[in-house]
């Protein structure tokens, strides 16, 4: 992303052995490399219509904030990004050292435009939202949802109580076949107030009888539908956005469903209408693929007294091979820290396939590994959920702290673990593994 | 150059402990060179500065819009103070429209009342009294409320409402306790 302009500079610094300053290096420009490292490490974001508050494009855009903009980026604050070790991700949004110096360099010394390139522009554009694929072979999806929903403008009892920040809808598909997707993308008409967006196929029609018991569209319940977790077809976010798996996985939709959009919004201070749409990219059932089912990590309930901190931690071993494509973390706003290791049978020690030093809910979403992880059966995954109900923790949302008891069917806290069995004749053992780890785990 | 509208000019006059007038809605952007802050000794003022696209600062606005509102019923004369360069006063004025927020405007694109006032953050509360012509005491220079810890870190609800507590007290003549809760918000930007 880093043009060759712009990489020259930061290792001609390295070369040199000297400690990049202001004061013997030029200060970097924006037409210099700064443009494109703002376009590739702020634009999907801070675009107009992006999930950000303000948009980031120009040097005009940055200098009446350029203070504010250096402590959050010193701070590392921005961009968002919760993963700080484990497997490798895609879309790692970790600002590289010789970047983020670079930004500030620029940002104390003014903003400065620099020279437009002559000739042709060595400056990368933010990229444009990719336009999905729209080959026959890909048939595509639009869901929309069936009314309107305004997002209170602050909180209240219609918001937060027991975390519930969230509201759930109901997208009508009614496919009469099962689908395959390969891809989601959720455009809504408010991404400033969303966090995360979690998925999952409901052919039971329980989530739409919640809905409708509900008085106003959506229903203010968790999108956890029997034994299939919210967000067990993948989680984006913040304020929407695109999910794609691996070309030859894909997130099965039984035929009749509804897909069930949880929504975490945030109050902005005004009303919000969402009225937000949704695209999936499916697969023909003919096509080769294989299906990524949710292996549910979890731990039921959280109950902890005002003050209190402690580890929450469970394991679950695989009954069969898997790749593992994605990982899909969730714990509330008192979690600090969490951490998901495999011990694969006879490994010395266990392989770290997530870590998070830092959690917080609004910043999560499904992590595509970049490799997808092939576990044998007998694999113990261990899951680990740092909770911290003092007032020292800055993200706990109540103060002074209270106590809190709060379950979910599928977990207070869990990790999906989206899996293929490497085996097709073992597709139907692993969901069966996966109901009777929800029945013990639901006691 | 800083620039004054609103329901303003009316209010101007009254001390705190006078009649509070009911809240009048902003009549359309009518700017009006202005070197002061306009008031009368012995009167209290709340003054807001604020910003169009401070996340932090437009969480906080309904509680903000309470905040004032029941200020002026006190006969405090409210303001909002924008300091962003090249903001125009029909954007600060859309702003305040959207988020329900009654207070003169005036626009600090020099950054004079930033740097009298030493304010740094948006949003950021101040409670002054006056004391003759041109003279304020600062009775209270903080955040609005405790919705956020720190930056990224929001509460559900804010526990603490500092700035209204502090016109309260004002109002009554009575110091604010010290020291006052620093605001979290955006950072002013000082240079133009
Ligand atoms: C994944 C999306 C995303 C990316 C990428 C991103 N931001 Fe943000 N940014 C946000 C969101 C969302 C907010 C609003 C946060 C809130 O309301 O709490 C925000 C807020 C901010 C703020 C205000 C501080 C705050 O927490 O409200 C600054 C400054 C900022 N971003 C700078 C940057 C810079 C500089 C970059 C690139 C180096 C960047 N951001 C990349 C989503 C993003």
């Amino acid at each position: 992303m880093i043009p060759g302009l712009f990489h020259a500079m930061v290792v001609g610094m390295q070369l040199s052995g000297a400690v990049p300053s202001a004061t013997t290096e030029p200060p970097p420009t924006w037409h210099g490399g700064i443009g494109s490292l703002v376009a590739a490490r702020c634009g999907d974001c801070h675009a107009p219509d992006g999930a950000a508050p303000f948009v980031l494009a120009s040097p005009e855009d940055f200098r009446p904030r350029r203070s504010f903009v250096a402590e959050v980026v010193g701070n590392r604050l921005m961009p968002p990004w919760l993963v700080s070790g484990g497997r490798p991700v895609h879309g790692d949004r970790t600002l590289p050292e010789p970047d983020r110096s670079a930004l500030l360099a620029w940002l104390t010394a003014g903003c400065p435009t620099g020279e437009p390139p002559a000739g042709p522009s060595v400056v990368e554009e933010a990229p444009e939202a990719r336009p999905l694929d729209a080959s026959e072979a890909s048939p595509r999806l639009h869901l929309r949802m069936r009314s309107p929903w305004t997002v209170p403008a602050e909180g209240g009892v219609r918001w937060y109580k027991a975390e519930r920040d969230k509201r759930t809808f109901v997208l009508p598909v009614g496919n009469p076949r099962p689908l395959r997707v390969r891809a989601l993308d959720y455009r809504s008409a408010a991404p400033q107030t969303l966090g995360a967006v979690a998925f999952s196929a409901d052919p039971t029609g329980d989530g739409r009888r919640m809905v409708d018991w509900d008085e106003e569209p959506g229903s203010y319940m968790m999108a956890d539908i029997r034994s299939v977790p919210a967000g067990a077809l993948g989680i984006v976010g913040p304020g929407g956005g695109r999910l794609e798996y691996p070309e030859g996985f894909y997130v099965p939709v039984p035929p009749g469903s509804d897909i069930l959009s949880e929504v975490h919004y945030r109050p902005q201070g005004r009303e919000r209408v969402l009225d937000d749409t949704l695209v999936l990219e499916t697969l023909p059932n003919a096509a080769p693929g294989r299906p990524l089912l949710p292996v549910n990590l979890m731990v039921p309930r959280v109950t902890l007294k005002a003050g209190e901190t402690r580890r929450y931690a469970n394991q679950l071993t695989l009954p069969v091979a898997v790749d593992v494509v994605a990982l899909t973390p969730r714990a509330s706003a008192r979690c600090r820290a969490l951490r998901l290791e495999a011990r694969l049978p006879e490994a010395e020690s266990p392989v770290s396939l997530l870590e998070i030093d830092d959690w917080n809910p609004h910043y999560r979403s499904t992590l595509v590994l970049e490799q997808p992880l092939r576990l044998p059966a007998g694999t113990v995954i261990r899951g680990a959920w740092d909770y911290d109900n003092s007032d020292g923790n800055p993200r706990n949302p109540v103060v002074p702290p209270e106590s809190i008891d709060l379950g979910a069917r599928s977990g207070a806290m869990n990790v999906l673990l989206l899996s293929a069995p490497v085996e097709r004749r073992e597709v139907r053992e692993l969901m069966e593994f996966i109901e009777v780890e929800s029945r013990r785990n639901r006691g | 150059m800083w620039v004054l509208f609103g329901p303003v000019l009316a209010l101007v006059v009254l001390g705190c402990r006078g009649p509070g007038p009911g809240p009048s809605s902003p009549a359309s952007p009518r700017p009006v060179e202005a070197p002061q802050l306009p008031a009368e000794p012995g009167e209290v003022l709340a003054v807001v500065f604020t910003s169009v696209d401070c996340p932090i600062g437009n969480a906080m606005a309904p509680q903000l819009r309470r905040t004032l509102a029941r200020a002026r019923e006190q006969g405090v004369s409210t303001f909002l103070v924008y300091p962003r360069s090249g903001l125009t006063l029909d954007r600060a004025a859309e702003h305040a429209r959207d988020y329900r927020l009654e207070g003169t405007i005036l626009l600090d694109p020099d950054k004079h009342l930033v740097e009298r006032f030493d304010a740094r953050i948006t949003p950021e509360g101040l409670v002054l009294e006056c004391l003759g012509p041109d003279r304020f005491q600062v009775c209270y220079r903080g955040r609005i409320n405790d919705l956020y810890a720190s930056i990224g870190n929001r509460r559900e609800q804010p526990s603490r409402h500092d700035l209204r507590e502090a016109i309260t007290l004002a109002c009554q003549g009575r110091p604010v306790p010290e020291p006052h809760p620093p605001a979290v918000g955006c950072r002013i930007e000082r240079v133009p």
